[in-house]
């Protein structure tokens, strides 16, 4: 019985929490954040983008909006981008992603971007970005011959990128760039990660080993509000409506927290409540 | 419309667990399993086996000589197949030698040049280089305008007493875990320390996780709100089939 009032507590916090019109609070923005946006925005034009999509669909909602964001910053910067992936479903994702940001910015793929699709090997995958793209792969996601594209004939490898740019949740995904690419290549890394990784990868940023991180749906959230309100990016980004997106879910997962702590504390009392009533008897 | 659908079927029977163990329930996990396994084998072969191998066969000399790639693919077949062969089966340890010891070799490099000498040093060094410090301290004053006499305490000293936690934190950390040390009361006082620094850093990791499934929680509600005809019927779908199955339980053999 308790459980199913603990679920149903739970089911109504995030259900007034979505329902809600009230404007979220606006969250408290993070230097990590700050820093993470100023490494996309400040690309340039022809400046090439490495965006590693290594979260699976369960964490859409938390690193979506950001790879949406960074895609549409980089493309509307003129940078190239060249997305890839440790993972096959990945590899599915950023082909969705970078399908959408092509058509919404008018971009061409493969002269302006390519997704390379799932990287075999983990560690050794990030590794291998260190030799020259056309021996590292044959082909792209979609099964196109790397030497039909134009972008591949132009980036000698990936590990000259201008920056990295990681989205991922689990493993293998933040620790491999981290370990391989940021280590090896010393190149600016801005990590975005689901809140459960996030204090891990933060000792990295302290030391100054990342460039930017952004951990959760707050963060992101923090993202999409610089974003929003950069000058660079003359309200040209698709910041606003991914920020009304955002907000909905911060305040969904604000009430869903405070019925979560209540019903700890409740669950709490009653077993010791109970406790005491055995010992009494 | 039949994407959303399915995927809501599919949500509806995972979170049946919570009513009791179902078959609906187990067939969304069948599901989910077969079609994860079943993708990457797709994936290997479209992405790996086929660009690695075929693609650089025919591609010839660009991609170094043919016969590099037959050479090192004939033999790896070979070496592992020679494990089926008894007296040969030694051989077989060869290709997973080089495999391990490759990649043993690049992660002990990774760690070293990323985590133990960056990670030690920023935990040891920070309270020696006034940069970051002043900087932490700058920010601060920056963040709390305006500011007055004890926000100018707080920002002073605040970055260099959090660094002396962080720091206490580290050592405290590695005496708990430190079984072999002669026990005194100091050590042990540290080492108490050390075990509520480690049960907090566990508490914020189960924080960290309940924030997670709440996000994917609230992904899930978001795409029921913008479908909830969708929604409603899959739930209906579900409820129902849940109700049927229920009605017939099977016979006990």
């Amino acid at each position: 019985m308790t459980r199913w009032l603990a679920i149903a507590a739970l089911v109504v916090a995030v259900a007034v929490g979505l329902c809600s019109t009230r404007p979220a609070p606006r969250a408290g923005i993070a230097p990590q954040v700050t820093q993470a946006h100023a490494a996309i925005a400040e690309l340039t034009t022809g400046d090439l983008l490495v965006l590693a999509v290594d979260f699976d669909p369960a964490s859409v909602p938390e690193l979506g909006p950001f790879v949406r964001l960074t895609l549409d910053i980089a493309l509307m910067r003129g940078a190239r981008v060249i997305t890839v992936s440790l993972t096959p479903h990945g590899a599915m994702l950023a082909e969705r992603f970078l399908r959408e940001a092509l058509a919404s910015r008018k971009a061409t793929y493969g002269r302006d971007a390519i997704n390379l699709g799932f990287l075999e090997g983990r560690s050794a995958a990030v590794h291998l970005t260190g030799i020259p793209l056309q021996r590292m792969a044959s082909r792209d996601h979609a099964g196109n011959a790397l030497g039909d594209l134009p972008l591949a004939a132009e980036v000698s490898r990936l590990a000259d990128a201008a920056s990295f740019v990681v989205a991922a949740s689990g493993a293998p995904g933040a620790f491999e760039w981290l370990l391989q690419g940021q280590g090896r290549f010393a190149r600016k890394l801005v990590i975005a990660t689901t809140s459960i990784d996030g204090p891990q990868l933060a000792a990295f940023h302290a030391s100054g080993q990342i460039s930017g991180l952004v951990a959760g749906a707050r963060d992101v959230a923090a993202f999409a509000d610089i974003a929003a309100n950069d000058p660079r990016l003359r309200g040209d980004s698709d910041a606003v409506g991914h920020l009304r997106e955002l907000a909905a879910q911060m305040r969904a997962q604000r009430w869903a927290h405070l019925a979560l702590v209540l019903c700890l504390v409740a669950g709490q009392g009653l077993t010791l409540w109970r406790g005491r009533k055995k010992g009494a008897t | 419309m039949i994407g959303p659908l399915i995927a809501l079927l599919l949500t509806f029977a995972v979170l049946s667990f919570v009513w009791r163990d179902n078959p609906l329930y187990r067939v969304a996990e069948g599901l989910f399993l077969g079609v994860a396994l079943g993708l990457f084998a797709a994936f290997e072969v479209r992405q790996v086996l086929l660009p690695r191998i075929w693609d650089r066969l025919a591609a010839g000399p660009a991609t170094g000589p043919a016969w590099v790639t037959t050479l090192l693919v004939v033999l790896g077949l070979a070496l592992m197949l020679a494990r089926r062969v008894p007296p040969l089966a030694w051989l077989g340890r060869l290709p997973v030698a080089v495999a391990v010891g490759s990649l043993a070799g690049m992660a002990a490099a990774g760690f070293a040049r990323t985590v133990l000498v960056p990670q030690v040093g920023a935990s040891a060094a920070s309270l020696v280089i006034t940069d970051s410090l002043s900087h932490e301290r700058s920010v601060c004053l920056l963040e709390s305008q305006p500011a007055n006499a004890l926000t100018n305490i707080v920002c002073s000293f605040g970055p260099y007493l959090n660094q002396l936690l962080i720091l206490f934190a580290v050592v405290a950390g590695l005496v708990y875990f430190v079984f072999s040390r002669r026990e005194n009361k100091g050590l042990r006082a540290v080492s108490r320390f050390g075990g509520w620094i480690v049960m907090m850093t566990l508490g914020v990791t189960l924080g960290s996780m309940a924030m997670a499934h709440f996000a994917v929680t609230i992904g899930r509600a978001q795409t029921m709100m913008e479908t909830p005809g969708l929604a409603v019927l899959a739930l209906a779908i579900v409820v129902l089939t849940l109700l049927y199955l229920r009605r017939d339980p099977p016979r006990a053999v």
